[in-house]
């Protein structure tokens, strides 16, 4: 009895989320997924610019979604064997999450520069989201497993507040730009928002219809991130402010982007202003992003990015311009998984030796 | 079946010119004229100097001075109080890359080797178990004897350093 319990409240999430997801025409998951299917960060993420564990739509999303055209139709048969053996929702109140990425990485050797070939844990944790009060206040932790121990996050939220705002407070990501998955991008690295910098923070966000204005202040810095969704385009701005501490001088960076999906294409930019203190003197500095995502079909997404930094807009771009190039494939096999492989050129002057190494991502991922 | 081939060609052909318009559009800095860190230094006028991001001497021998080099010093204290560096760990100025950089801790006998810092590898730097658990794979976490620990932006600053590639 409890057995076909499982299986029928299975099917029935199974069909609540593909009729939900048929409004969304398509598939995967980071920035280019909300650009791509037109809803804001927060219809899949707690965080609600992105980043860390999903809501119950994003768990139910990346299940049956995101998988590859057989799997899905294996899900819709209803053949038992197909459908997923784990619901993330342990009850109507705790969910659990995960993500856990192991990737082979080799790098080319550059002059001094040693190659280096090496399996490493990228990123391993588990969320866990309590709802203490339905829909209004909630307790969520992001702990680390992999690489290093803690928590990432630990926050309280109060939502559902007039103009569908919401207050949160604890450690948490902050919010900046697009939240890519790759820490390195020069509009993540440079500006200094990356999921390694989280910090005890206090948040207003507030989400009416089409628009998502976010502020955050920690001890040491603010950001504000505003975007206004219209159907498949998505433009937006971000400023963000630093004063000087153990870790890095005062600095200002500040930039617009901009996301959009034309059929089988999705278009991600982002452009960044960065001005750090020197001394007396002040550094500007310029970072670029470009992606774009090609999904043949549902499971299989082909990516390129393009990334430019101008460490110092003083000195000519021929003279210190550095850049990244980016070919990838990703692949969604079943639920909970992505397979990913990817091929990296990294060009700067020649003085940066080891910023001049290419190299191969494989990636493997599970995810709930 | 060939359409659908078609239509993959198409767009990776699509993909590959948007990036290499990008490609071409940017340059790569030549270097021309600018010294090993990237300034440009050789004319009389004001030159901006882009600061450092982390580095050891700038943001973690700091730290060190700080909270470590009471015990971790030639000549300091120990752990026993009977002098000496704990450990065989010198973290004072001009000593401490040395120290760290590529020598196996002896506190993981008969376990896989592992290195006191690796640059760009937390899993693989022990200096980073050390700091960042309340149970490292052996003995205490640090600093052991300083009255106030590392802060959470110390931790922070020397895990940004070791995934930067631990520049000196």
């Amino acid at each position: 009895m409890i057995h076909a319990f499982k299986i029928l409240k299975r099917k029935t999430l199974v069909r609540t989320t593909l009729a939900l997801a048929m409004f969304s025409a398509a598939v995967n998951a980071e920035p280019y997924i909300a650009v791509r299917t037109g809803f804001k960060c927060s219809q899949c993420h707690l965080n609600n610019i992105g980043g860390g564990g999903r809501t119950e739509y994003g768990q139910a999303y990346t299940q049956y979604k995101l998988v590859m055209k057989q799997t899905q139709e294996a899900i819709l048969s209803g053949r038992e064997g197909a459908l997923t053996s784990f619901d993330p929702k342990l009850s109507d109140a705790v969910t659990i999450g995960s993500n856990f990425r192991m990737e082979q990485t080799a790098v080319q050797k550059n002059k001094s520069a040693p190659s280096n070939n090496q399996l490493g844990i990228s990123e391993g944790n588990v969320y866990i989201n309590v709802e203490l009060v339905k829909n209004f206040l909630s307790f969520y932790t992001d702990i680390h497993v992999g690489a290093s121990s803690g928590s990432r996050e630990v926050w309280m939220m109060v939502r559902k507040l007039p103009l569908n705002s919401y207050v949160k407070v604890g450690k948490t990501l902050l919010p900046y730009g697009f939240r890519l998955m790759d820490d390195q991008a020069f509009i993540r690295d440079r500006t200094d928002y990356t999921y390694n910098n989280p910090a005890v923070a206090g948040e207003i966000g507030i989400e009416p219809g089409p628009v998502s204005l976010v502020t955050n202040l920690t001890n040491d810095r603010s950001s504000t991130v505003g975007y206004v969704t219209y159907r498949r385009f998505r433009v937006g701005g971000s400023y963000g402010t630093s004063v000087k501490n153990a870790h890095t001088n005062k600095f200002d960076r500040y930039g617009p982007f901009v996301g959009v999906n034309l059929g089988k294409f999705t278009l991600l930019s982002e452009m960044d202003f960065i001005e750090r203190a020197a001394g007396d003197s002040t550094v500007k500095q310029t970072a670029q992003f470009y992606e774009l995502n090609f999904l043949p079909h549902q499971g299989l997404n082909f990516k390129g990015t393009y990334e430019y930094f101008d460490r110092n807009t003083t000195i000519a771009n021929k003279r210190d311009g550095q850049d990244r190039i980016t070919l990838g494939v990703e692949h969604f096999p079943v639920q909970f998984m992505q397979l990913g492989l990817y091929y990296r050129i990294n060009r700067a002057m020649p003085q940066f030796e080891s910023e001049n190494q290419d190299m191969v991502i494989g990636r493997a991922q599970v995810f709930f | 079946m060939e359409t659908r081939m078609k239509k993959i060609l198409g767009g990776l052909f699509a993909l590959a010119t948007v990036l290499l318009i990008g490609a071409c559009l940017s340059p790569v800095g030549s270097g021309a004229g600018l010294d090993s860190d990237g300034n440009d230094t050789s004319h009389s006028g004001t030159v901006i100097v882009v600061p450092p991001e982390t580095t050891l001497a700038a943001l973690i021998q700091p730290i060190f001075n700080q909270k470590c080099i009471g015990c971790h010093a030639t000549g300091g204290t120990g752990w026993s109080g009977t002098g000496g560096s704990s450990g065989g760990l010198d973290l004072t100025t001009g000593h401490s890359y040395a120290s760290l950089n590529g020598v196996a801790t002896f506190e993981l006998p008969g376990q896989d080797p592992m290195f006191r810092l690796t640059p760009g590898s937390l899993d693989s730097s022990y200096l980073y178990q050390k700091i960042s658990t309340t149970t490292p794979k052996y003995g205490v976490r640090m600093p052991q004897f300083s009255s106030t620990g590392l802060s959470a932006n110390q931790i922070k600053a020397i895990k940004r350093w070791i995934e930067k590639g631990a520049p000196q």
